[in-house]
């Protein structure tokens, strides 16, 4: 990485531990207008330090009781809130072509600090700065030199996928995302500092109807011309060469555009990444586009009810180590839509290695109702060559949930706003619902027909003060650990998963100070298990936070075990992923133990 | 739901296919492969429509329209060889659809004499070789340039558009008559405040930025509401974010969206009053007639337009939505449509959630059937329905309704303002076949507006026993242009007896006794174009319209008593159908046509035209046609 983190030493001050009180019940009503209000200004990250007009200031609750406001800066910059009610608000700051800026965060596209505000309370003369983001630009050439117009050009930021900590692509601002220009310019802009890849995408989707393109030689166009003029029967050209390509037909060398990245490679593991400074801009990214050999896949679709159903589709997806990288990429693969007689067909297929699956609907929603839950998958190595490849469809797997809770129960209404996703290895960062996963006023929860592999579970609950008050406990399914470990789902053997939850928590609490006792704000706290074997991607037993502006910070629903905690002056968002890094902090780390159904308070003096 | 998802495209898609019939050969997709032994070729190449010269390594496309169902029908996609030329062999008899496109080029289709224009097909016959098949493509023109705000700081991320100046329905009229969404020209600002639109045709150019304001319920958008979502999706609002997001910013009950690519509006004075930036056209008009013209030959590049937006003052328009038994309405969309729109056609424009609109200000009711409008400037407006989709809402069990009333804004804030909203209106009707043949497959009415005014609507034929439409209108003015395909073509459309056929009628009451008639035996007119020198023009234009100059304007999107038609590569034209009645016909060159519809062109016209009269009922006619030179 391009910046350093510096680590700080810290030691507890003190040390309490005790049973958990109850947190107080709060209902889901809008919290009537209250008396507090916060100020500022918010400048230009630059020398000249001027104040930034146009602003646009959001303010949220971090409870989320009241919903958000926003704001614009006038021309000195300020911005003001008012008619607050008392608690924990976030300050944002956005300005196209500027970095959002989030209040207390020690740069650009960090995680903030809340304000704590009392009733009555005036909270003035806030400074906030925010920089401009950076510029990558550059040219997108052919392999003749000639420039490329109308290019989809993606320049993406190096990350952590924010559910299975997995390195991953994602688009950073609306201005990282464009078309080449007229001379094949491309120009990203509003970038955060961090490591780049630049990515060529050609406008080419396989499926049916998507030809590709057979290249003429002068020496062909001569021939053809000749046999034109000669009246011949036939033309005097090979046959199998100079014949039209139907679309179903393997004959010709037949080319076609790929996505290349910047300089100008088709694997992205060979990719240049590109380090990007603060504010700074970066030209002469160019792209060298290539055409490469293309295959076409394609076979027939076998199913145990002898027909194929009408809603399922054809999926063609990237295969191998660094399908993360590229469905982060937006290179997701191509979808198909078999024929009645159940043959599928993909065109324009580059290089590479690819799984075919076979879904019903499109995966991305709920399947229609009635319809078997079927799938097929086979993996394919694609170099140019046509390939032929059957589909056997098999019955897919039924996942029966249930939540239960320890403690306190929600209402049936709370308990109708949870849902479950379940998400797939390799999916860059994109939910995909699998056909269920709402709870219903029992409970009870069902995904009808699950393909079979390893997921991670994500939960969404609609209900505020319920969301505050339970944290999920323990995940198990047919007898394994599923929390901690992904939900693995075989072939034939239906999924029996509960879910456990409880308003009663493990959580850590306390306050940071300074040397001279005052709240100490600016670090980021990390909390990650003492046992090296927790320190991998998207671990439930790695945690970052902040502290207030009073200094106290809060983390919840650890699971019960022993911990480091280390202070951080810097932390890009899903570093913590990284086990290197874990391993530096070790040494300068405090170490606490959660105990189950506990509070544990520890306040901590930054510096000694 | 996959119908309301659709819906929105369906009438520019509606008018796409009635241009792409008008004037062409009628290719539906016909079952089986095409006969005969596969012993023709085609050989050709693409050339720059400027200069004649060869466009190398061109993609050239051949498809068999007839047949394209068939799988073994011959398609193909080649790249032209250094000197664009390109091949084609193994060909039946047949008519081929041949494009060829490059970047950096408008796409030329085979017989194509303008950039998106009329295009041919090659008609090959068995055996047939021909190696003069040129494929001309287009070289696009750039305008390029900087938006500045007041204080001179670059305005980055908001979107601009080029409108080319034509003629619609005999008037001058800004817009793009291509009504293909992904080819209208529209640019966003980078970094630096810097606009290149670089997609741009030969023509006389308006460039503007677009502005909008959208007030909603501030309940609304607490949460994420998929009721108010859908509705505004339907009014062109794509985007809609929640209380305390960037784009979103509440004041009192309701809050301003302000979409993305258009500019977010100053804060409000230390008083409270509220300012926007209005819809800007270059240099710094607030109106296309009142712009300056950028003139761009093919391939020409303008970097020098600097378009300076400043804030004016605006208030706030509110009131209550009144449903014509007094009740209170669920929440309604509604649109203040001012004079940034004027002389523009939106069809294309603001169809999509991406484009963003002309109108001034969009809103929607509250639960009480209170609105409120932030943000509007000082002028005189139209209060209208958003909703264009009258029918949607009954299919939502709904009642439609829509409005129209002229709200006159000062520098005061509007308060109390009592909107009537009226039923929509029925119109239906009824479809006769008298004929023969089998009635075509793809049958639809679109209902134009006659000068281009935006509310052009659809119906969707229901079958049964006998063909009917319906569908839901606000009043107004329209013309009925139902479907012609398959061979059929409109004989007649009557309201309660009345003909109206080809010409604007009046609905301010239900119209529920509209009849279309086709016939199958259409008033073909067909003939040869030859030059002084007597020998056969194959890149002449027919144009025909009629004698009658009051017919010479408000005719709407697709005239079928004006029209054109291209000649052959053996100097023949054709047209399927002209309504009975007296026209002009007149044969010139292909580089004569831009704007022939303006009427005074016509009136240069119509000293060489040749007179023609069309009867019900004709046979078939041949008028041979000299090639004229006009100027």
């Amino acid at each position: 990485m391009i910046f350093r983190f510096r680590i700080v030493l810290i030691f507890a001050i003190a040390c309490v531990a005790g049973i958990a009180a109850q947190p107080p019940a709060r209902d889901n009503a809008r919290v009537a207008a209250g008396t507090a209000s916060i100020s500022g200004t918010v400048f230009v990250n630059d020398a000249a330090k001027q104040p930034a007009r146009r602003v646009r200031v959001t303010l949220s609750n971090v409870a989320g009781t009241t919903p958000g406001q926003t704001t614009t800066t006038d021309d000195n910059g300020t911005f003001a809130f008012g008619g607050l009610p008392a608690g924990q608000y976030m300050l944002q700051a956005f300005k196209n072509a500027y970095l959002r800026a989030s209040y207390g965060a020690s740069r650009p596209d960090r995680v903030g600090t809340p304000i704590v505000v009392k009733d009555g309370e005036a909270v003035a003369n806030l400074a906030m700065t925010i920089a401009r983001g950076g510029v990558i630009t550059g040219i997108v050439r052919d392999s003749g030199g000639r420039p490329v117009p109308g290019l989809n050009v993606r320049v993406l930021k190096l990350g952590y996928n924010a559910v299975t900590g997995e390195r991953t692509l994602g688009a950073p601002s609306t201005g990282s995302v464009g078309l080449t220009d007229d001379r094949g310019e491309y120009r990203a802009y509003g970038l955060p500092p961090g490591g780049y890849l630049v990515i060529v995408v050609p406008n080419v989707s396989s499926g049916r109807g998507n030809d590709d393109i057979r290249q003429l030689t002068s020496a062909e166009v001569r021939q053809a011309l000749q046999a034109a003029r000669a009246g011949a029967s036939t033309p005097p050209i090979k046959p199998g060469q100079a014949k039209l390509p139907p679309s179903s037909s393997s004959s010709g060398a037949r080319l076609n555009y790929a996505p290349i990245f910047h300089p100008g490679v088709t694997d992205i593991g060979a990719a240049t990444a590109i380090a990007l400074g603060v504010s700074e801009e970066r030209t002469g990214v160019d792209v060298m586009i290539q055409l490469v050999p293309t295959a076409t896949i394609s076979g027939t679709i076998s199913s145990p009810t002898g027909s194929v159903p009408p809603s399922l589709s054809v999926r063609l997806v990237p295969a191998g180590a660094q399908t993360e990288m590229l469905a982060g990429a937006g290179l997701r693969g191509f979808s198909a839509q078999p024929r009645p007689d159940g043959t599928y067909v993909f065109t324009a297929v580059a290089p590479g290695a690819y799984t075919i699956k076979a879904i019903i609907g499109s995966g991305r929603g709920a399947p229609p109702p009635n319809t078997p839950a079927l799938w097929a998958a086979a993996d394919v190595i694609v170099s140019g060559q046509d390939l032929d490849v059957p589909l056997t469809l098999q019955p897919g797997v039924a996942v029966n949930g249930r939540v239960v809770f320890e403690g306190s129960q929600p209402t049936a209404a709370e308990l109708q706003t949870l849902s479950f996703v379940l998400v797939p290895p390799g999916s860059g960062g994109q939910l995909q619902a699998s056909g269920g996963g709402r709870v219903d006023a029992e409970g009870r929860f069902t995904f009808a027909g699950v393909t079979p592999d390893t997921y991670r579970f994500v939960t969404t609950w609609n209900a505020p003060a319920a969301r505050e008050k339970w944290e999920i406990k323990a995940s198990t399914a047919n007898g394994r650990e599923s929390f901690e470990a992904p939900l693995r789902v075989n072939p034939n053997e239906p999924v029996d998963w509960t879910v456990t939850y409880t308003d009663t928590p493990t959580s850590l609490t306390g306050v940071f100070q300074d040397r001279g006792g005052r709240a100490a704000t600016e670090y980021y706290i990390l909390v990650f298990s003492s046992d090296r074997k927790h320190w991998t991607p998207g671990s439930r037993r790695v945690r970052m936070t902040r502290p207030s502006s009073d200094g106290t910070f809060s983390v919840k629903g650890l699971p019960p075990g022993e911990y480091f905690l280390a202070a951080l002056a810097d932390l890009e968002t899903g570093e913590w992923n990284d086990p290197t890094l874990l391993e530096q902090l070790v040494s300068s780390s405090a170490k606490v133990t959660l105990r189950d159904s506990e509070t544990t308070t520890r306040d901590f003096r930054i510096g000694g | 739901m996959i119908w309301l998802a659709q819906a929105p495209r369906i009438v520019p898609l509606v008018v796409m296919l009635a241009l792409t019939i008008e004037g062409s050969a009628q290719v539906l997709p016909t079952a089986g492969a095409p006969p005969g032994p596969r012993t023709g070729m085609i050989v050709g190449q693409v050339v720059d429509s400027a200069t004649g010269d060869p466009v190398p390594e061109a993609i050239v496309v051949l498809t068999m329209p007839k047949y394209f169902e068939n799988p073994t029908t011959p398609r193909g996609r080649v790249m032209a060889d250094g000197e664009g030329r390109f091949f084609f062999t193994d060909l039946p008899a047949g008519e081929y659809f041949l494009e060829a496109k490059k970047d950096g080029y408008a796409p030329g289709t085979y017989g194509q004499r303008r950039a998106w224009g009329q295009t041919l097909l090659v008609s090959l016959a068995e055996g047939e070789r021909p190696t003069d098949i040129t494929l001309k493509v287009w070289k696009y023109g750039v305008i390029a340039g900087t938006v500045v705000d007041e204080a001179g700081e670059p305005v980055v991320g908001v979107a601009v558009r080029a409108l080319i100046k034509d003629v619609f329905a005999g008037r001058p009229r800004f817009g793009n008559m291509q009504v293909i969404p992904e080819l209208v020209p529209i640019a966003t600002t980078d970094d630096r405040g810097m606009f290149r639109l670089s997609q741009l045709m030969p023509g006389k150019y308006v460039v503007l930025v677009p502005s909008t304001q959208t007030t909603v319920p501030a309940a609304f958008l607490e949460k994420s509401d998929t009721t108010v979502r859908n509705d505004l999706f339907f009014v062109g609002v794509g985007e809609v974010s929640l209380l305390g997001q960037p784009r979103t910013q509440q004041a009192g009950d309701f809050a301003l969206l302000t979409l993305n690519r258009v500019m977010i509006p100053p804060p409000p004075s230390a008083a409270g009053r509220m300012a926007v930036y209005p819809t800007t056209y270059f240099p710094n008009a607030a109106t296309a007639s009142a712009a300056t013209l950028i003139a761009l030959e093919a391939g020409e590049e303008r970097t020098d337009i600097t378009i300076s937006v400043r804030p004016v003052p605006a208030v706030r328009v509110s009131g209550r939505l009144v449903a014509p038994d007094g009740s209170v309405p669920t929440p309604t969309t509604i649109r203040l449509v001012g004079a940034a729109m004027s002389d523009v056609i939106t069809t294309g424009l603001v169809s999509g959630p991406d484009h963003v609109g002309f109108e001034t200000v969009t809103g929607m009711s509250d639960a009480a059937g209170r609105f409120t409008l932030l943000g509007v400037p000082a002028g005189e407006y139209v209060l209208t329905h958003a909703n264009r989709f009258l029918s949607r809402a009954i299919q939502q069990g709904q009642s439609a309704y829509w409005i129209s009333q002229p709200v006159s804004v000062g520098a005061d804030d509007v308060s109390d303002l009592i909107v009537a909203l009226r039923p929509a209106l029925r119109v239906e009707g009824r479809i006769e076949y008298r004929g023969s043949s089998a009635p075509p497959r793809l049958a639809g009415i679109v209902f134009e507006t006659p000068f281009g005014e935006p509310g052009q609507l659809f119906a969707e034929p229901t079958k049964g026993a006998t063909l009917t439409f319906s569908t839901l209108a606000a009043g107004g003015q329209y013309i009925a242009r139902p479907y012609e395909s398959g061979g059929w073509f409109v004989q007649s459309v009557t309201l309660g007896g009345k003909d109206i056929t080809d010409r604007a009628f009046d609905l301010n009451a239900d119209a529920t006794s509209i009849v279309v008639t086709y016939t199958d035996r259409p008033s073909k007119v067909s003939g040869t174009v030859t030059d002084d020198q007597g020998s056969t023009s194959a890149t002449a234009v027919v144009l025909v319209f009629p004698v009658d100059p009051w017919k010479w304007s408000g005719y709407g999107a697709s005239p079928r008593t004006l029209t054109s038609a291209l000649t052959t590569r053996r100097g023949v034209y054709t047209i399927d159908h002209l309504p009975p009645g007296d026209y002009y016909a007149i044969a010139i060159g292909s580089a004569d046509i831009d704007l022939w519809k303006d009427p005074a062109t016509l009136e240069a016209l119509a000293t060489q035209a040749t007179t023609l009269t069309v009867a019900a009922d004709d046979p078939p006619k041949t008028l041979d046609l000299r090639l004229k030179t006009i100027r």
